[in-house]
Order: structure tokens, then C-alpha cells, then sequence
């Protein structure tokens, strides 16, 4: 009897501990602090000098700012497109697709637990048209270079597609040129934007 | 009493097993990129506008003090201004950096109109955000925040963008 005692006591400790370590865990991810560096000093100093990184005094860095928001091939569309739209629109560059488009009936506090939020949280669309008086989205333009045609990159633009068009509002592909006529993007732009 | 004792392990066993099972498939469906499979209709809808009034009406302000030479944009996204030291190529999902910061967007970002090099970062937010602003100050941008009940007037903005732009 004190063996089975001693064993259902066991079990319980262990199913806390794994519940505990859990929660954690879960805790942790969801604090999202800057990652830190792992493993002890040895380990440190090993990680410093194969990264040629100085270990002592400056922490590891993790993250870059880009040099250019826009390539030059998009900074070069990003100019003939200014000059497209009327004076009343304005466009917007790398925009957050979640700041576009958002989910119907959202777990709230959970977002992540949300495959249809997943789907939309860490996309971006290059640039997006928006009317100067009260920022009403109007339009969203994809512009498709090379790396369009690759396959995860043609099945990411589908998924787009469908979730602009569900969205209700309308994604324009423009792919890549070396000289982008500017009467017919101006003649499409129109199709979108109220006169 | 050994019966009960081989029950008791059994149980304790495929307990310890389940969880386990539990565990990996939690770990997996963070980690797994969002599927690629089209979404029903109706799951998503549009903003009305990119910006709420108070954050439009700000938007107005900073275009108007802005020097020549610089541009503002709204609502970018976060992996677009920074990018990842030694990033995994083509999984970077399973990168927590990565992640920490490409669910995020910036409210403004003020570019140079020329090469569209960031300049500032703006977030119309009243209390520090505990990713993008150890982030930021780690890759030398600076940003600003401002509180929307308290917006600044014309001036006392322009004293506190144009030091900053002048910075880079």
C-alpha cells in the first residue's frame, strides 16, 4: 500500500513539474524579450571570436537596419507610379499586410492560436494607395520580379490574391520592366480610384 | 500488489508519453509557417483607412514639417526596416528573431526621398513597445514615440524631428 502511495505521489510531482515547466515556457514566448546569449563563458567566448564579434562590453547583435526600404528596381516603379496617381493619392511603401486587412471574428488574446491571423501577420505589400483626405485604402500593388517565379513565392502570391479578393480590396501585379509606360499604369490606376 | 504496481507504471508511462506527443505537436503548430491552403470566403476584411483620424491628422502635421528631401510612410512592416544577422535561408520561420519582429509594423517611417534610407521611426503609442524599441536601439534608429491624447503643435514637433533627422 505505501509502495502504490509512494508512486501515485511520484506521478504527481512529475505531471506538476512538466506542467509547470510549461507554463513556463509559454510565459517566456510570450514576454518576447531580446534573445539572449547561451550557453557559459567558454561558450561565449568560443561564439565571439569564430563570429568576430567582441564579446566583452558589447553584446551580440541580432538585427541590421536595411539600407534602402525599396530596392532600386521598386524605387524606380515607386517614381513613375508618383507620377501616375492624382494629386488626391497618396502611396504607402512595405506596408504591414495586417494593417490592411484583418480577420473576421479574431480570438481575442490568443491571435497566434488564429491560422487565418498567421496567414496575414507577417506578410507585407510594397506598396499600398490610399486617398490623401482620410487614408481610405483604395488599392494595393504587388510588384513581381524574378523571385516571383519561384514556387513558394507563387503560391505565397495566390494565397495574396485570395485573401485581397476576400478582403474586398483590389491587389494590382505589375511585374518588373525596365521602363514602365506611364500612360497605361495611369490608364489601370483609374480603373481603381474614383475619379 | 505487483498487478498494481505494473498498472501504476503503465499509466505513469503513456501519461509521460502523451504529454510528450502533446509537447511536440504544440511545438510544431507554433513553428510550422501558416498554411498555404486558400482561406474560406469571408474569413478576412479590409480596414476602412490606413490610419484612425488621430494618427491621419498627425500624418498631415509631419508631412507639413517635413525638410525637403524626406518622405513619410505609414504602417510598415517591421521585417522590412530590419533585417536578421545570419538568418536561416528559407525557413526563416523557425528563426524566434525573425519572428519577434515580422508581426510587427511601424506606425511612421520617415525616409529619405532619394535612396529611401531610413531616417526615423515613429509610433503613435503612449508607453515603450518591448520589441521594437530594443530592436531599434540596437540597429541605430532612432524612434520616437508620441502619445496620441498628447499630440504635439507644429512647432514643438518640428523641434523634436528635424535634431533627429539632421542626426543621419
Amino acid at each position: 500500500m505505501s509502495t502504490t502511495t509512494v508512486l501515485v505521489f511520484l506521478l504527481l510531482v512529475i505531471m506538476s513539474a512538466i506542467i509547470a515547466a510549461a507554463r513556463r515556457r509559454q510565459r517566456r514566448g510570450r514576454t518576447a524579450q531580446l534573445p539572449r546569449a547561451r550557453g557559459g563563458r567558454v561558450a561565449q567566448v568560443l561564439r565571439g571570436v569564430l563570429s568576430n564579434v567582441p564579446t566583452r562590453g558589447t553584446p551580440r547583435r541580432h538585427y541590421d537596419a536595411v539600407d534602402m526600404v525599396l530596392t532600386p528596381t521598386e524605387q524606380q516603379f515607386a517614381t513613375v507610379l508618383r507620377d501616375s496617381l492624382p494629386a488626391a493619392y497618396d502611396i504607402m511603401v512595405q506596408v504591414a499586410l495586417q494593417r490592411v486587412v484583418t480577420v473576421r471574428n479574431p480570438r481575442r488574446g490568443q491571435p497566434w492560436r488564429d491560422k487565418r491571423w498567421n496567414q496575414i501577420s507577417q506578410k507585407s505589400l510594397d506598396f499600398v494607395v490610399i486617398r490623401r483626405a482620410d487614408s481610405k485604402l483604395m488599392l494595393a500593388i504587388e510588384l513581381d520580379d524574378a523571385t516571383h517565379l519561384q514556387a513558394n513565392r507563387i503560391a505565397r502570391d495566390e494565397l495574396l490574391d485570395a485573401i485581397m479578393h476576400d478582403a474586398g480590396l483590389p491587389l494590382l501585379h505589375v511585374p518588373v520592366q525596365s521602363h514602365y509606360d506611364r500612360l497605361a499604369l495611369q490608364m489601370r490606376l483609374l480603373g481603381y480610384l474614383p475619379s | 500488489m505487483r498487478l498494481v504496481l505494473y498498472g501504476l507504471v503503465i499509466i505513469l508511462a503513456s501519461t509521460g508519453f502523451s504529454l510528450l506527443c502533446w509537447g511536440l505537436w504544440l511545438r510544431w503548430h507554433r513553428t510550422a509557417p501558416a498554411g498555404d491552403d486558400q482561406p474560406r470566403h469571408r474569413d478576412y476584411l479590409a480596414h476602412p483607412t490606413l490610419l484612425d483620424p488621430t494618427a491621419h491628422q498627425f500624418a498631415y502635421l509631419l508631412r507639413d514639417i517635413l525638410p525637403a528631401g524626406y518622405a513619410v510612410t505609414a504602417g510598415m512592416a517591421g521585417n522590412r526596416l530590419v533585417t536578421v544577422r545570419n538568418l536561416r535561408r528559407h525557413q526563416v520561420w523557425r528563426d524566434a528573431r525573425w519572428n519577434r519582429i515580422a508581426h510587427k509594423s511601424l506606425d511612421f517611417v520617415i525616409i529619405r526621398s532619394a535612396d529611401t534610407h531610413p531616417v526615423l521611426a515613429i509610433s503613435f503609442a503612449n508607453s515603450p513597445d518591448a520589441v521594437l524599441d530594443p530592436v531599434l536601439r540596437e540597429v541605430g534608429l532612432p524612434l520616437l514615440y508620441i502619445a496620441p491624447q498628447h499630440m504635439p503643435g507644429r512647432d514643438a514637433l518640428r523641434h523634436q524631428i528635424v535634431p533627429l533627422l539632421a542626426r543621419v
